[in-house]
């Protein structure tokens, strides 16, 4: 099948940009293709019915296709664009009025695994003069941090910039009580404010504090379908286009990835149609990231891990026939893509699993947690969690962060969200 | 007494009934029940939470429809399947089993109409008699319980007739939970029933698609204070439980509260029940 960016999509991309924040309510998930549905739907049904891992499997497909150099990845992969979020917030934060009566001069912005949100609101503040509150230590929100909420009474003209609103409440009976205080004074001094927060924790303390009726504008950011994705990593691996590099399909060698307009022909946007009339050949871009886009819900941070953990490197007597013979065309070296059949992602232990559950609810609902914070809030012995981690560690889906928490990977957090929505854990918007 | 000809002359000759079609049928409808009993609650536990009290209590059904089958089966075999050979026999052996076995007839009875009525289903926490604990099957004649202390309890259907059957949470995931705690009045009320709705809603445990409720209410010997709320999985209601106590004993411990450590008055209103803390 050849697919083509829809040319509206393709003029409503170039005309805002990748960047764009939109209303919660307004946020609509890449649709995944039918047929991979169902076959998503009955291996995971079976996957369910045997309990077991696909581990094995992913050995064998490891063996045939070496992993990127790091150097190359460096080159091929998207790099920080905190400047463009910053700059889609402060268009935002002019245009956005005050929530009305009890409500906070400002609004939320959810936030996803790598989406770099985070950076884009401290870089928003650093431009614009906000002040950052630092986050707060366990021990100080258990507290209270009294101190901290006087200095915030303190010069109320300031705006206020909070990036990670999660890191300011503990789901601990006592670990309410400063949020509550903070919203409070937010309300009463009516302090202009810009506040991201992970989507759980918006889900939760909407449910537990209604800080959803405090901070009633809520963004985020909108999500990346094939075509933004197409355009995004097509831009961020111009470099690798440049030194003659294609990103091609193993097995069938159909291009996953061209370049973007700006940087050559064929990019899959409107003019590669015009450059494959003018060549008289047909543009043939897989679906390969219209599956990326709706696996990872359109969330640009986890399409990136999934991006980045498909490409391959290999000798061309390891890659299929086919693709060789589509890719002697190309002018350099063929970086290859998995087929997305064969991407096997991390997947977490079969079964009902309630303590990796609540381990994985906790960090979700707060970001990332220290191991001694997990046993503060959870009622799970220190053994019991650090044997959770480990499995989960293990699994892909939980990775150390390096000031010592934990946090779930950006490339285990589709499985994650199925396994606890499948639950019935309170669950995130996206 | 003599047979009763009509009846005799309803059953084949011994010679002529086919023994082995029978033993193969009668074998072959055990093996499916069995494998039923198994195959159910395997795939319920492997599917995700929501669906599994779908899944459970279709055993009973099939069950009931492999026995229909079964008989539907075997009867031709050992009766000439006629109008009147059916009703002569059915006569005689209604009469004959009313006698002998009328409580088990009952029981079955009773079992046709649990598929029916659905008072209970595989899944369900339920309450018969004092007996509390999660319906693990639903047979012909009666309904095993397994209780929080790892106990089987069989109950005939016929119990169904006569007393009240509390079901918890009849066919869904929800079940209400409820922990109390007792204490000295001298301490701020508010205070306190902010502190025990902090203390379920902090839970991980909790299920936050219903509300959670405290109960305060004011006694001659002291304050009763009650959380009601419901845990995600019925099957962790215990853990739920325990979880809410142990942190709402520090919780209240910290805010000032003091425990009441005098014995119950008897026969108090608010005596605590055998089944106190479980789902109510």
């Amino acid at each position: 099948m050849t697919e083509r960016m829809d040319p509206a999509t393709c003029a409503e991309v170039e005309r805002n940009g990748l960047w764009t924040l939109v209303r919660l309510e307004e946020f609509r998930r890449p649709t995944r293709p039918a047929a991979e549905a169902v076959r998503k739907g009955l291996l995971g049904l079976w996957d369910r019915l045997r309990g077991s891992s696909k581990a094995a499997e992913e050995a064998v497909a490891e063996k045939d296709l070496c992993v990127l150099p790091e150097d190359l990845l460096k080159d091929v992969l998207p790099g920080d664009h905190h400047r463009e979020v910053a700059a889609e917030l402060k268009r935002l934060q002019g245009a956005v009025s005050n929530g009305g009566a009890a409500a906070v001069n400002g609004f939320a912005v959810l936030r996803a695994p790598g989406d770099g949100i985070a950076s884009g609101i401290r870089a928003m503040a650093e431009e614009e003069g906000w002040s950052v509150p630092p986050a707060l230590k366990a021990e100080e929100i258990l507290a209270g941090g009294e101190a901290f909420l006087e200095s915030l009474l303190r010069n109320v003209d300031v705006p206020l910039a909070i990036p990670e609103f999660e890191s300011f409440y503990l789901r601990h009976h006592l670990g309410f009580g400063f949020l509550r205080r903070l919203l409070e004074i937010l309300v009463v001094t009516g302090r202009r404010c810009i506040v991201g927060c992970n989507s759980w924790a918006w889900a939760f303390l909407s449910r537990s504090v209604g800080v959803d009726r405090i901070l009633k504008t809520v963004y985020t950011l909108e999500a990346f379908d094939g075509e933004r994705l197409q355009r995004w990593f097509g831009q961020a691996a111009a470099g690798a286009f440049q030194r003659g590099f294609s990103f091609r399909q193993a097995d069938s060698g159909r291009y996953v990835l061209r370049t973007a307009p700006e940087n050559g022909p064929g990019s899959g946007c409107g003019d590669s149609e015009q450059e494959g009339e003018k060549r008289d050949v047909p543009v043939d871009v897989s679906d390969f990231l219209r599956h990326v886009a709706a696996y990872s819900r359109g969330l640009p941070g986890v399409a990136v891990a999934i991006w980045r953990f498909s490409l391959r490197f290999a000798y061309e007597a390891e890659v299929e026939e086919k693709a060789q013979k589509a890719a002697a065309v190309d002018r350099g070296a063929t970086i290859w893509v998995k087929p997305w059949p064969r991407v096997t992602l991390p997947s977490l232990p079969a079964g009902r699993q309630v303590p990796l559950h609540l381990i994985l609810h906790a960090l979700l609902l707060h970001g990332r947690l220290e191991g001694r914070t997990l046993q503060r809030i959870l009622p799970l012995s220190g053994t019991d969690i650090m044997a959770g981690l480990a499995t989960l560690v293990g699994c892909g889906v939980v990775e150390a962060v390096p000031d010592g928490s934990w946090q779930v990977s950006a490339l285990g957090y589709p499985a994650v969200d199925d396994a606890l929505r499948g639950e019935g854990y309170l669950a995130g918007a996206f | 007494m003599s047979p009763n000809p009509e009846i005799a002359d309803a059953f084949r000759e011994l010679s002529h009934v086919k023994l082995l079609p029978i033993i193969l049928i009668a074998v072959a409808a055990w093996a499916a029940i069995k494998i039923a009993d198994r195959l159910f609650p395997w795939v319920a536990e492997r599917l995700p939470a929501r669906f599994r009290l779908h899944v459970l209590p279709v055993v009973t059904i099939v069950r009931l429809m492999i026995f229909a089958l079964a008989m539907v089966l075997i009867v031709p075999l050992i009766i000439e399947p006629s109008f009147q050979n059916l009703v002569a026999i059915l006569a005689a052996a209604g009469l004959a089993i009313g006698f002998a076995f009328k409580d088990y007839m009952s029981g079955i009875i009773g079992g046709l109409l649990v598929v029916y009525e659905r008072p209970y289903r595989v899944g369900d926490w339920v309450e018969i008699d004092g007996d509390y604990g999660e319906v693990k099957s639903v047979s012909a004649r009666s309904v095993r319980l397994l209780t929080p202390d790892d106990t089987m309890v069989h109950i005939p259907h016929t119990r169904m007739w006569q007393s009240a059957i509390r079901n918890h949470n009849d066919g869904k995931r929800d079940l209400q939970c409820t922990a109390d705690f007792y204490l000295d009045s001298d301490h701020d009320g508010s205070l306190m029933r902010q502190r025990l709705h902090d203390v379920a809603l902090t839970s991980p445990y909790v299920n936050l698609d219903h509300p959670i409720i405290v109960v305060t209410s004011e006694n001659p010997w002291g304050t009763r204070h009650r959380i009601r709320a419901y845990p995600i999985d019925a099957r962790e209601q215990f853990l739920f439980i325990s979880d809410l106590t142990a942190r709402g004993r520090r919780s209240i411990s910290e805010a000032g509260g003091r425990p009441i450590r005098v014995p119950w008055p008897p026969g108090s209103e608010n005596e605590v029940r055998g089944l106190s803390g479980t789902g109510t």
